[in-house]
């Protein structure tokens, strides 16, 4: 898996490409584990991946936790249909804010 | 790879690493690419392979934790009539009790429980059995 950061003003942007998956995962939680800070608006950009499983699911929890436990967010968007429907299986599609584009999240995060 | 009209078969031992499980799902892939035709391929496929991903991960980490050169033996089945998918695995590792296994509570967001669960919906049969020789499991899809 391939991570890349872009920064805009208080906004980091993740985008994540190829497989993100057990063997991945701890490449994001480690980056999470050491960058995540206040304002902690992050968003991460799942257009480039090819595969989630539930190890991936559970790190994209804990940063998610970690964003709002710091009056921040972590929103996703430019899901892949196989993604979304597993995000919809698992019910976490109730607990994040999912865009359809980076744009709109952005957005989001700026209105807050 | 054999194959005759009714049935499409392909075994494979790997190492019991995160890693290498990787290629059980580019061969269910190519199976079922190359075999049949599937209504909703790209979901069907995906789905298959992230069942068989996440039996496969708690295989590694749980079945063989603490314990080093473990093996995952895989034999996929493809028949035609009916068109079905089984993915059977062998692992050497410590027995699993599947029933233990609580469901993950799906009105608050957890981060544990949530492999079994997703094989057990995206299969038609989830079965698990401690053997003499070792652990067996034996996953089936319609197709």
């Amino acid at each position: 898996m391939a991570l890349t950061i872009a920064e805009t003003g208080t906004t980091i942007v993740l985008y994540l490409e190829g497989r993100f998956d057990a063997h991945a995962a701890p490449q994001l939680n480690d980056w999470m584990k050491s960058n995540i800070v206040a304002p902690a608006h992050i968003i991460l950009n799942m257009a480039n991946v090819t595969f989630v499983d539930s190890t991936a699911l559970a790190t994209i929890v804990a940063g998610l936790k970690r964003c709002r436990q710091l009056d921040g967010d972590l929103y996703l968007c430019n899901l892949p249909d196989p993604v979304r429907i597993i995000f919809e299986l698992t019910r976490f599609n109730r607990a994040f804010l999912i865009f359809v584009d980076e744009s709109d999240a952005r957005a989001a995060f700026e209105a807050r | 790879m054999e194959t005759n009209e009714t049935v499409t078969s392909m075994q494979l031992k790997l190492p019991a690493d995160l890693e290498q499980i990787r290629l059980v799902g580019t061969c269910i892939s190519l199976m079922l690419t190359d075999v049949c035709s599937i209504a909703e391929a790209e979901v069907t496929i995906y789905n298959v392979q992230l069942a068989v991903q996440e039996i496969c991960v708690n295989i590694v980490t749980h079945a063989y934790e603490g314990i080093f050169n473990g093996q995952i033996q895989v034999i996929l089945t493809l028949t035609k009539q009916p068109s079905t998918l089984i993915i059977e695995l062998y692992d050497t590792g410590q027995p699993f009790e599947l029933e233990a296994v609580p469901l993950p509570n799906l009105d608050e967001i957890g981060e544990h429980g949530y492999g079994l669960f997703l094989a057990r919906e995206l299969l038609d049969e989830v079965h698990y059995e401690t053997r003499q020789s070792g652990n067996y499991w034996r996953l089936r899809k319609h197709l």
